[in-house]
């Protein structure tokens, strides 16, 4: 069975660009161009991985994080984030704290993207 | 204001300052600032620049090492060039703001920037566009060597949810928070 990946961010290129490289390695993808409409979709669908952006209108990554981890039903879902932002020592210590399994930063490599992915699918 | 001694170890700095005691919380920080004797951009977001520099000298600040981003004088002030500050049409010009800051930096080489109070920019933009602007001043390679002050007022009433939201948003990149009560 291919493993089902949610994208999360505002930027439809950027999903279309990642939805590409992860459909070519054989995942299956969900798409979401909000923290919202995620987590709406979240309702519906049980991805085995949610790429969030940080940085969206409304909602932020790490607000939708928060939302997906005090919803009983996803609380123990696997969350990575990819995104343009370079996270302080601290931050970092805050989105392990969020049980965050991952940050890519883009621009990336559309292996290495595959790469991390695979490796946060297994943690 | 203890907890003030360490800024200077750390690059990004957010410092919640409660509405009440916000003026004499960021005096004594840029008195801090100052015994570092490097040049200070100060980016006033919440008054003008000559309102600001009346309020330090009345703390008998010296301005002398100061150069001021003004996003807030009327058009007759900004049409007088003044030698040690910048002019932004306004606070919601986020890249007139992000220019000036980047100008001022290059050209006197500042070793810290004050943004007093980055959350007044909530009145004009959605929290994320305040974190992608304060995010892009950050990684801008031209800055790199800076220490960077940035000052985030906790306010209470409408904008209350909006700050908390910025404040921990902003946590994410930040070096270090100090909440001054």
């Amino acid at each position: 069975m291919p493993k089902t990946i949610m994208i999360v961010d505002d930027e439809l290129h950027m999903v279309e660009l990642e939805k590409a490289i992860l459909e070519a390695d054989g995942f299956k993808t969900i798409s979401a161009y909000s923290g919202d409409e995620a987590l709406k979709l979240l309702e519906k669908h049980k991805p085995d991985l949610v790429i969030l952006d940080m940085m969206m209108p409304d909602m932020s990554g790490r607000e939708v994080c928060e939302k997906i981890r005090k919803n009983p039903k996803t609380k123990n879902l696997r969350v990575v984030f990819v995104t343009v932002a370079r996270f302080s020592e601290i931050g970092k210590e805050q989105l392990k704290g969020m049980n965050v399994l991952d940050y890519i930063n883009k621009p990336f490599d559309n292996d290495e993207l595959v790469e991390r992915i695979k490796k946060a699918l297994v943690k | 204001m203890e907890l003030l001694s360490k800024t200077s170890e750390n690059r990004f700095v957010i410092l919640i300052l409660q509405g009440k005691n916000y003026v004499s919380s960021l005096r004594k920080v840029i008195k801090l600032t100052k015994k570092d004797g490097g040049k200070i951009c100060y980016v006033c977001l919440s008054k003008p620049y000559h309102d600001v520099i009346e309020d330090l000298e009345s703390e008998r600040i010296d301005c002398g090492n100061f150069i001021f981003i003004d996003t807030l004088s009327s058009l007759q002030y900004r049409l007088k060039p003044v030698k040690n500050c910048i002019f932004v049409s306004g606070p919601e010009k986020l890249n007139e703001i992000r220019k000036a800051v980047k100008k001022a930096v290059q050209k006197h080489n500042c070793e810290a920037i004050i943004f007093d109070t980055i959350s007044t920019l909530m009145i004009y933009q959605q929290t994320h566009s305040i974190v992608r602007f304060t995010h892009e001043l950050l990684t801008d390679e031209s800055q790199k060597e800076t220490n960077k002050v940035y000052i985030v007022i906790k306010e209470a009433g409408v904008y209350k949810d909006e700050s908390t939201k910025l404040i921990n948003d902003l946590n994410l990149f930040a070096d270090k928070t100090i909440e001054i009560r």
